[in-house]
């Protein structure tokens, strides 16, 4: 492919003028460009063992998180007295809430299948830690949730939790009878360290590749074969 | 063993140390079918390399 700059000279693009490949912008261009190989930021064809349903509650997965912070961010906007009284705020609240149930239900059962099958195989560790840790992420943000319901819900949760938090000393940190700071933590805190975690996950699985069964030949990506 | 709570209207189950509603239960039993269901069920048709393809 050829493109045309400004001044009319035709190129690959990547000439640029004056290039140094030591400034900041070229630096974090090629971090960035070699996060994954080429061609399976968003692949087109997988390995024949994915045709399998064990392999779709990763997506599942993603596809309830896009729907829990889309509805979030619609509650937030609305606010607690409109998610409680008005007909399109219970709707919103209603999906936030089964958009959650299903992330952690699929969640779950991603965790189940990628656990027999040892995913952590082939330099996947860091993969396997990071969904780990995402997932007691997402419990914490969960759990903050539940406690932001403004309800006599809340109460009960935040009143039995107090205990356990306390008896394991991070109770001044975590106070969970102060309603502000779950809020802020569960739409602001929480949210951002499960998003780096997810982002991060699903970086990792595109680099590494998905995980084959223990007895498949992991096939090589095309973009690997041709530079052998 | 089963009672009620009273005021929640659920059931719990109550086996010695193990003590669950019997909506989480359905929940829990629903979730290892589906997983089941999910090492056996084939998905997506599967396509041949064709030279005309790429």
């Amino acid at each position: 492919m050829t493109v045309t700059d400004r001044t009319g000279t035709e190129g690959t693009g990547t000439e640029g003028t004056g290039t140094d490949a030591r400034s900041w912008t070229a630096r974090l261009r090629g971090r960035v460009t070699g996060l994954v190989p080429p061609g399976q930021a968003l692949p087109d064809r997988q390995p024949a063992y994915m045709t399998s349903a064990i392999y779709v509650f990763g997506v599942i997965t993603l596809a309830a998180l896009v729907v829990v912070v889309a509805t979030g961010v619609v509650l937030s906007l609305g606010g607690a007295v409109w998610w409680h009284v008005s007909a399109a705020g219970h709707v919103v609240n209603s999906l936030h809430l089964w958009s959650t149930e299903i992330f952690f239900a699929a969640m779950v059962v991603h965790l189940w299948g990628k656990f027999f099958m040892a995913a952590w195989r082939g330099k996947r560790a860091l993969t396997w830690m990071t969904g780990v840790v995402a997932f007691v992420g997402s419990i914490g943000t969960a759990f903050t949730g539940y406690l932001s319901q403004t309800n006599f819900d809340s109460q009960w949760i935040s009143t039995q939790a107090k205990d356990g938090l306390n008896s394991v000393g991070i109770g001044a940190w975590m106070n969970v009878l102060n309603p502000a700071q779950m809020l802020m933590w569960h739409i602001v805190l929480m949210p951002l360290v499960v998003g780096v975690l997810v982002v991060w996950h699903v970086v990792l699985v595109r680099r590494h590749g998905v995980v084959p069964p223990i007895d498949a030949v992991e096939p090589v990506p095309a973009a690997e074969e041709g530079s052998r | 063993m089963d009672t009620t709570v009273l005021g929640s209207g659920t059931t719990q189950l109550d086996w010695g140390v193990v003590q669950i509603s019997t909506t989480n239960l359905i929940v829990v039993v629903v979730m290892l079918a589906v997983f089941a269901l999910a090492l056996v069920v084939p998905l997506g048709r599967g396509t041949r390399d064709r030279g005309s393809r790429r």
